[in-house]
């Protein structure tokens, strides 16, 4: 695959794109992070966690696949594959955790308004 | 090949990222139960991912692309398994 010449405006809107989507992914990371730090139990910081590092993660992703095609490098697989990956799976153990920490009885919030598992 | 992106904006990316990695290491340390610390390191996984990419960038080479991707694997298979143990004081099951 040959390179890519990008000139003028080109690379420029380029330049503009992949730095907008590295920008929302590293914000995604940092907003679930401090989900994670500042919710009160395990199933909300699971709620903030999951979420923002997926979309974080494939936000970074897609620009890398961006990067990598317009600097002549080629379509790189792994990073789709890295995305598909992430979609699949972060849900899934964020599922796992919170069904084994409820049956491990740990304590909902006291401001939880809803306990389905527990018939409230 | 570099010059795509400027290196400022990667810096940044990169600072934003450490940032995410400090407030997982405090939930690490600080957290309550078992599960919070395995979603922390699970999002710590994460953020080591994004750093690793954010850094390939940097470099222009798709050489570290792979251990992002043993990263991920190896992320997912650690969780499950801290899930299945908090859920049954056993990783493989027992009959019985």
């Amino acid at each position: 695959m040959g390179v890519i010449l990008l000139t003028g405006i080109g690379s420029v809107v380029i330049a503009v794109i992949i730095s907008f989507l590295l920008f929302l992914g590293s914000i995604f990371i940092l907003v679930g992070s401090i989900g994670l730090v500042r919710f009160p139990d395990i199933y909300c910081r699971l709620h903030a966690a999951t979420k923002g590092a997926t979309l974080g993660m494939m936000s970074i992703m897609l620009a890398s696949i961006i990067f990598f095609y317009v600097a002549g490098l080629g379509f790189s697989a792994r990073n789709l594959l890295v995305i598909v990956f992430i979609m699949l799976t972060n849900p899934v153990g964020a599922h796992m955790i919170a069904k084994a920490s409820y049956h491990y009885d740990v304590e909902l919030w006291t401001g939880s308004i809803s306990d389905e598992w527990g018939g409230q | 090949m570099t010059g795509i992106v400027p290196s400022l904006v990667l810096d940044i990316c990169l600072g934003i990222v450490s940032l995410a990695l400090l407030f997982c290491l405090y939930r690490i340390i600080v957290g309550p139960s078992a599960a919070d610390r395995a979603v922390a390191a699970d999002t710590m996984g994460v953020g080591v991912m994004a750093a690793i990419s954010l850094y390939s960038l940097r470099l222009g080479t798709t050489e570290y692309l792979s251990a992002v991707l043993v990263i991920a694997i190896l992320g997912f298979v650690g969780l499950v398994i801290v899930a299945k143990f908090i859920y049954g004081g056993d990783i493989i099951d027992r009959y019985r």
